[in-house]
């Protein structure tokens, strides 16, 4: 039995899974759908989607997702069509995409040359429809210089650039060099000026992080972006984790966010007021297990305030956007 | 790499007091053709910091004449405004590396990405 839990809110999520829909045709030459959602999308909009697209849904083949939470392995959901004629998926989409600014195309995270580079997921969605909603607020405030660390995939940075426009600076680092390559291909196929970096958001392993404590991946960037960075958007590894896993520079350091999912996010924290420019804000995604609030207070200590800009529960993970500025 | 990219780029190796502005040594540039955009180039234009870049462009053979300092009123200077656009955005460092002036430390650039990451210890 499928429950729906699709809301306007999953449609980012939804549409996303749509660009994945294919026709094909079983042994038995019957018509077929197959839409290939990461597993935590599997639990909405599934009756809504079957339904508006006239489907039954048959069978259900569902892999199982890989050790962590955050490695969703795709999921192949079959829907025999009962029409004889096939019909478009994209003439379903509009129905089922309320975006006001829509995901930006983005080169085959997860795949190929990209394969060791985080596909955009849930979190990276909710962290687009964070921006999104507060689109009018960041056309307003014209912002100069925008940083993402760890831009993976790049697709956040490319919407905040299809928000915010072309006269704006925006430095994406990762620590991985083929996520890295993946935000310049997603850069040039949204013809965007999007300048990745590779770097390492902590330089040294936490047991040898000296007492100054800003040995992190902005630091080649901190003397010269000081008091100027006007949004910094941070999708950190939050995956609770063994503090082994924390460090690599492939797919782990995508999502190994050691205890408490908290050792990479922690790290970059002193750094931030240094950052932010006097109106700057700074976006950060997280998940329940990270304690959203023990952050707003622990950054509430360096003098900034901050909040819950957007949630929502995505499978098991309890998804949060924080955002940060400094009080006026 | 773009030189606007370079222009923000500090040396972060261990016991280095001011490892700017990074030597490039480039092996492969590229000039990619770019719709002028006026307004980028006069809104980073107070962000930069100017002898750094007229250093790279010269590096890279493209100093295009650039003054040595910023001009007056530079928001209404075409001819300025585009000469900064060629040099902040269409020249492209697509091989090469980036040297500490200071520890000598190389970092290298491959396919159009500078790769900052320091050994553990460094």
């Amino acid at each position: 039995m499928i429950q729906c839990k699709h809301t306007l809110s999953d449609s980012r999520a939804v549409s996303h899974s749509l660009f994945l829909l294919r026709h094909g045709r079983d042994s038995s030459g019957r018509d077929l759908l197959l839409l290939f959602l990461s597993l935590d999308l599997l639990w909405f909009a599934l009756s809504d989607l079957a339904q508006s697209l006239s489907l039954t849904c048959e069978c259900l083949c569902v892999s199982l997702p890989a050790a962590s939470l955050k490695l969703f392995q795709t999921t192949l959901i079959l829907f025999p069509t009962q029409k004889q004629t096939r019909t478009s998926p994209s003439a379903f989409t509009p129905s089922l995409v309320a975006v006001m600014y829509p995901t930006p195309l983005y080169a085959p995270a997860g795949r190929g040359s990209f394969s060791d580079v985080y596909e955009p997921a849930e979190d990276s969605f909710l962290l687009m429809d964070a921006l999104e909603k507060d689109s009018d607020h960041l056309k307003q405030q014209r912002p100069c210089v925008c940083v993402e660390v760890g831009s993976g995939s790049g697709v956040v940075s490319a919407f905040l650039a299809s928000i915010i426009g072309s006269e704006t600076l925006y430095i994406c680092t990762d620590v991985n060099p083929a996520a890295a390559l993946c935000t310049l291909q997603t850069s040039q196929c949204n013809s965007l000026q999007l300048q990745p970096l590779v770097t390492d958001l902590v330089g040294n392993p936490p047991q040898s992080l000296e007492t100054t404590c800003k040995l992190t991946s902005v630091q080649c960037l901190l003397p010269r972006l000081s008091g100027k960075v006007d949004v910094l958007v941070f999708n950190p590894p939050y995956v609770v984790t063994p503090s082994e896993e924390v460090g690599s520079g492939g797919i782990e350091a995508s999502w190994a966010g050691g205890v408490g999912g908290r050792e990479v996010m922690d790290r970059l924290f002193p750094v931030i007021p240094e950052l932010l420019s006097n109106q700057g804000l700074f976006y950060l995604l997280t998940i329940s297990d990270n304690h959203p609030d023990a952050i707003v207070s622990l950054l509430g200590e360096s003098g900034l305030s901050g909040q819950v800009c957007l949630t929502r529960q995505a499978g098991r993970e309890r998804l949060s956007v924080l955002k940060f500025g400094k009080p006026l | 790499m773009k030189l606007l990219t370079h222009n923000m780029l500090t040396s972060h190796v261990k016991g280095v007091i001011k490892g700017y502005p990074l030597i490039i040594k480039a092996t492969e540039v590229k000039v990619n053709e770019l719709d002028f955009n006026a307004q980028f180039v006069s809104r980073m234009i107070p962000k930069l910091e100017w002898s750094a870049l007229i250093q790279a462009a010269e590096w890279l053979g493209h100093s295009q004449n650039l003054p040595d300092a910023v001009v007056e009123n530079y928001e209404n200077n075409e001819e300025f405004l585009r000469k900064v656009h060629r040099v902040l955005l269409e020249i492209e460092v697509i091989e090469g590396s980036l040297q500490c002036p200071e520890s000598g430390r190389e970092f290298p650039i491959s396919k159009g990405v500078p790769n900052m990451l320091l050994n553990e210890g460094e």
